[in-house]
């Protein structure tokens, strides 16, 4: 009998399928084998199609191990779209896959790191929910780090 | 199947626009792995989201850890609170407020008169001379030390620039570096960098008596002052550095009739400067203004009373220090809107926080804290505490937001104060020479003081001593209540 085969389904309820030996490297997805068998489908509702596709890309890498720390490197610094590498982060962790949810989660840090307010404010859209009084607050109040 | 009740029930929202605030805590915290405290407060000030995952005791116990790596033990007993354990702690070491810094001593030929203190190195001049030594290799039990000779007469003052600012040398050098500057009795200025001088800079007739606080100017042509005994301030170019020499000269501003003494840059633009000269006239001068007719450089004058004893600029208002007395004045109005009384005696020395309001002056026997907020307008300030029992006069005198460090020649020991009410947090030896102190630097956590000790007409010794608190961990009992003898 050929290699166990998992169907894993995205939140938008697309199907894909991965050998079972692969598919483990998700600790997540180990222990959902491990309690259910898991002959059906395996469900991932907080993970899209889209980067699906890219944890199975990822899973599937045949590498020779003294190569893989510089693949996994190279295959989070290829997603140049910062929403698309939140997705990744965000999946790597939630299947618990270690190399791919450090390298992801560096990267993420990597658009903070060394970066002034203003600049991951842009960078990260991230809209200023305060009043300039407690702007004023909040800033005063971490004065003593800079 | 058990496993598909978890299906989501609209799985149409897939948009390509995910947001860092939309991932959720967990995932975040494992991203600020690998942030310092500087990109943290940066992520807890852009937005409230942020700043409740910043406040996270688990990010608070690596950040500890990894600071105070001896203090392990400690930190990982705290179940709660860890950021507020971390603020006290680095409050603490901030004032110094412990008995067990490590101490470095280095013996120094002759009295010093003036101490730097950069992340990596100490800078004292000697006379004519700069000793600059290495902290790491000090720290190291080693004495690692440069001697900076160029200089033919007594240096006057003595400048740190951050090199990144200068436009110098930038391709070559680490982004934290410094350039020193000096200014000498020898009528020049020498720009020194990785142990030599690279420009001297020649125009003043006479003694270069004094150096701008900051650099001027924006951008690429940044320029630094200096103030003369030939009553002129000079402006030079830090950008033409290299084979044009002659150009280093940008400006000769005329209108002072006496030596230089204090120059400060205003941070309002910083294209201004305002210059004291020893007959207690103060000038301001817009550098951005073409020097082709001189008077027109200068855009302000004023007067205060007395001997002018130091000087610092925040936003509109430069605060001068003189007589027995220091005033606010005005830049826009070049008018006084605060003054402190003027019946505490002579002044010595003086620093200020603008931000947090507090200024301190150093008086004979004791130095006083001030509250520049109260009483504005025409009356007359008095002090919000006094720093008492020093010896002889307080020459010496440090500002920052979490202490005050004041000292004088005839008293052995250098004091230290909480910033915010003026209470004593600990006294320091000044040397084992126990003469007095005759200069200190100080910064976060660390502290250098200079002795000297003259033995005869022909013999005499200084000695420096370096104290790091960034790792003490016994604290002094000398917070609550303090008497020398507990030493």
């Amino acid at each position: 009998m050929s290699k166990k085969t998992l169907t894993l389904m995205s939140k938008d309820k697309q199907l894909f399928n991965i050998e079972e030996h692969l598919a483990v490297q998700s600790v997540t997805i180990r222990n959902m084998v491990k309690e259910d068998g898991a002959s059906s489908v395996i469900p991932l509702p907080r993970v899209d199609s889209e980067t699906l596709a890219l944890v199975i890309e990822y899973l599937n890498r045949q590498q020779a191990p003294e190569e893989d720390e510089d693949y996994v490197k190279k295959f989070v610094d290829e997603r140049g779209e910062i929403p698309t590498l939140l997705e990744l982060a965000q999946a790597a962790l939630d299947l618990d896959i270690k190399k791919l949810m450090d390298a992801a989660c560096m990267k993420v840090a990597d658009l903070i790191k060394d970066f002034t307010l203003e600049e991951v404010r842009e960078a990260l859209r991230i809209e200023n929910d305060r009043t300039p009084e407690e702007e004023k607050a909040i800033r005063d109040e971490f004065q003593w780090a800079f | 199947m058990a496993s598909n009740q978890s299906l989501p029930s609209t799985s149409t929202n897939n948009d390509s626009t995910k947001k860092i605030t939309d991932m959720d805590m967990d995932s975040l915290l494992h991203c600020t792995s690998h942030l310092n405290l500087q990109d943290l407060s940066n992520m807890a000030v852009s937005c409230k989201f942020f700043n409740r995952l910043v406040s996270s005791d688990s990010i608070w116990r690596r950040l500890f850890r990894e600071r105070w790596p001896q203090q392990e033990a400690f930190i990982i007993s705290q179940a709660s609170g860890v950021r507020e354990a971390y603020m006290a702690r680095y409050r603490a070491l901030q004032q110094f407020k412990f008995v067990d810094p490590v101490v470095n001593h280095l013996y120094i030929p002759t009295k010093c008169s003036d101490i730097l203190l950069s992340k990596d190195a100490i800078y004292v001049s000697l006379g004519p001379r700069i000793q600059t030594l290495n902290i790491d290799k000090l720290l190291e039990g080693e004495v690692s030390l440069a001697s900076l000779n160029d200089h033919r007469a007594r240096i006057t003052s003595m400048r740190l620039f951050p090199l990144k600012e200068t436009s110098l040398f930038w391709n070559e050098a680490p982004i934290n570096e410094n350039v020193l500057v000096t200014s000498s009795c020898d009528h020049s200025i020498r720009l020194w960098w990785e142990g030599s001088c690279k420009q001297c800079f020649i125009g003043h007739i006479g003694p270069v008596t004094i150096l701008s606080d900051k650099l001027l100017g924006d951008g690429t042509g940044k320029v630094f002052a200096s103030g003369g005994e030939d009553s002129t301030v000079r402006l030079w170019s830090l950008s033409s550095i290299g084979r044009r020499r002659q150009h280093a000269l940008k400006a000769t501003l005329y209108g002072h009739e006496k030596p230089i003494v204090l120059m400060s840059v205003t941070g309002h633009g910083a294209s201004h400067l305002v210059s004291v000269s020893k007959d207690s006239k103060v000038r301001v001068w817009d550098a951005s203004i073409s020097a082709s007719d001189h008077n027109s450089s200068c855009v302000g004058t004023t007067s205060v009373s007395g001997v002018p004893v130091g000087m610092k600029c925040h936003d509109s208002l430069i605060y001068i220090a003189a007589g027995s007395s220091f005033e606010a004045v005005d830049l826009r109005t070049m008018e006084s809107v605060f003054r402190t009384s003027t019946h505490l005696g002579r002044l010595y020395s003086f620093d200020i926080m603008p931000s947090s309001f507090l200024a301190c002056t150093g008086g004979n026997g004791r130095a006083m804290l001030w509250d520049i907020r109260k009483s504005t307008g025409t009356g007359e300030a008095g002090p919000m505490a006094e720093l008492d029992e020093h010896i002889g006069p307080v020459t010496h005198l440090h500002m920052d937001p979490y202490k005050i460090v004041t000292g004088g020649p005839r008293d052995p020991w250098v004091k230290i104060w909480q910033a915010d009410t003026g209470k004593q947090t600990n006294m320091l030896i000044v040397s084992p020479l126990q003469k007095g102190c005759f200069g200190f630097a100080a910064d976060g956590f660390r502290i250098v003081t200079a002795d000297y000790n003259r033995i005869n007409h022909n013999r005499e010794e200084g000695l420096l001593c370096f104290r790091d608190f960034s790792n003490a961990v016994s604290l002094g009992s000398l917070s609550d209540e303090i008497s020398g003898s507990k030493f």
